[in-house]
């Protein structure tokens, strides 16, 4: 299952979240060694992770197989708190109609490295352009490895970057703005093969204790 | 004073509307000027030893004798750079493609190529998401070192341009042409059920079929799609509007 966790749901998914923290903090401090998130607790929790931010979670077996944050640029986000440096003097774009994708992450033993066109990838990828459309959004501004941007280009989004490579914290970054166009989700449906809608967006009403949450999709 | 992140920024927005490859290949001549290089080239990685590379050239901008000999020789198997393109997500300088010193194949490709104007390069890892590797290369003949600030456009540029000609190639092999691939109606209901997120179980159940009736209908679709697995058949499958 993919779900979306905003601030209309976040309440009812306090031990989803849990299972968050800790998946990040094992992908980024122990995997990818940024050791700046280092936590002793073993969740990777910071001042971003508040009730406005957006959480797109793949579940599988009742554990996170993938993750993205999702981050309004209209209060402070990584690019205009944490690392501005890496825009170079450039201008990064924000406003109501753009988030700031950030945490991206698959569990590596989910991924088929040959193909990667797996359902975990493709739920990843598929996860934030469905939060992007449901959110109204125009468009996404990221920082990733350069790799990254390349697939974000393949896959349908209109990339601009709006600095040089760089690095930060010895890592390659590029910080871009990736927008969404009508070409899209059209496009990311045909690479992955997957035509229905698959994030799970929850009722706003807020649920009688022990009810069942409604999915708007049929899962 | 020249800027590169300017003239790298505009250079990308007009990759993005040039018609065909041909034109991409007289842009990319274009901007060496500008970036300091003489020769580029673009290729996907040959999957087995046997193949040859001209079925990979995606983009040639190299001297014609150099491409030739390259090609006849086989060298795309023992060059070391394209050892290295499979090895790492970063661009390099050729002189940081290793190879031991009693790798004789390798080290004719390395002593060779400046005679033929290659004498020192840059190579782009692009690793795409369906698995595919590339590489674009940039090379000068003079014996310079492109600063940081180039190599880090340089990279930018070899992004966008081997997106661009994917889509090139893409749009002129997906061309009405080609003879159609034709499936059956089982094998169309049975992708179909399977974009849908059912498994060939729930599908023989849906369609009152043994489960081997309906793996057999999905391989059949597979092959005939060119497809490796279920999923990339599902993707064919769209793509060709076979299914919605």
């Amino acid at each position: 299952m993919l779900l979306l966790i905003d601030c209309h749901n976040h309440h009812r998914h306090g031990a989803l979240l849990e299972k968050a923290y800790r998946f990040r903090h094992r992908h980024f401090v122990d995997r990818l060694k940024w050791e700046a998130l280092r936590k002793p607790d073993g969740r990777e929790i910071d001042q971003f992770d508040g009730p406005d931010c957006v959480h797109v979670i793949g579940v599988e077996n009742d554990e996170v197989a993938s993750y993205v944050r999702l981050l309004p640029t209209t209060r402070p986000h990584l690019q205009s708190h944490v690392y501005p440096e890496i825009l170079q003097g450039a201008q990064a774009p924000t406003g109501p109609g753009i988030y700031e994708w950030t945490r991206g992450s698959v569990d590596p033993n989910k991924r088929d490295g040959s193909t990667g066109i797996d359902r975990t990838t493709a739920g990843f990828w598929l996860g934030v352009a469905e939060a992007a459309e449901h959110l109204g959004l125009d468009g996404l501004l990221v920082q990733s490895h350069p790799m990254m941007m390349g697939r974000i280009l393949e896959l349908g989004w209109q990339v601009k970057p709006l600095a040089l490579p760089t690095t930060y914290d010895g890592a390659p970054i590029v910080s871009y703005y990736a927008g969404m166009s009508p070409k899209t989700l059209p496009k990311l449906r045909a690479t992955f093969g997957i035509s229905h809608p698959l994030l799970v967006i929850e009722d706003r009403a807020p649920a009688a204790p022990g009810a069942p949450t409604r999915p708007r999709y049929p899962s | 004073m020249l800027n590169i992140r300017a003239q790298a920024f505009e250079l990308i927005d007009r990759l993005a509307e040039l018609p065909s490859e041909v034109s991409l290949a007289a842009e990319l001549r274009r901007a060496g000027d500008l970036f300091g290089f003489d020769n580029f080239f673009m290729t996907g990685l040959p999957a087995r030893p046997d193949e040859r590379l001209e079925k990979y050239a995606m983009v040639s901008g190299w001297p014609d004798e150099w491409l030739s000999r390259y090609t006849d020789y086989g060298y795309v198997h023992v060059d070391p750079v394209i050892r290295k393109i499979r090895a790492t997500t970063m661009p390099f300088m050729w002189d940081e493609a290793p190879y031991d010193r009693d790798d004789h194949a390798a080290a004719r490709v390395m002593s060779e190529s400046p005679d033929f104007g290659l004498v020192v390069g840059m190579t782009v890892p692009i690793h795409t998401v369906k698995g595919f590797t590339a590489g674009v290369c940039f090379s000068s003949r003079h014996r310079l070192h492109w600063n940081g600030e180039t190599r880090a456009a340089l990279h930018l540029i070899a992004i966008y341009a081997h997106a661009r000609a994917v889509e090139l190639i893409e749009a002129r092999t997906d061309a009405p042409s080609k003879p159609p691939v034709r499936l059956s109606a089982r094998e169309v209901e049975c992708l179909r059920w399977t974009a849908a997120g059912k498994t060939a179980w729930e599908i023989s159940v849906i369609l009152r079929l043994s489960e081997h009736t309906v793996t057999g209908y999905l391989q059949s679709a597979a092959v005939k799609l060119g497809a490796v697995n279920r999923i990339q058949a599902v993707a064919e499958a769209i793509r060709h509007r076979h299914i919605i």
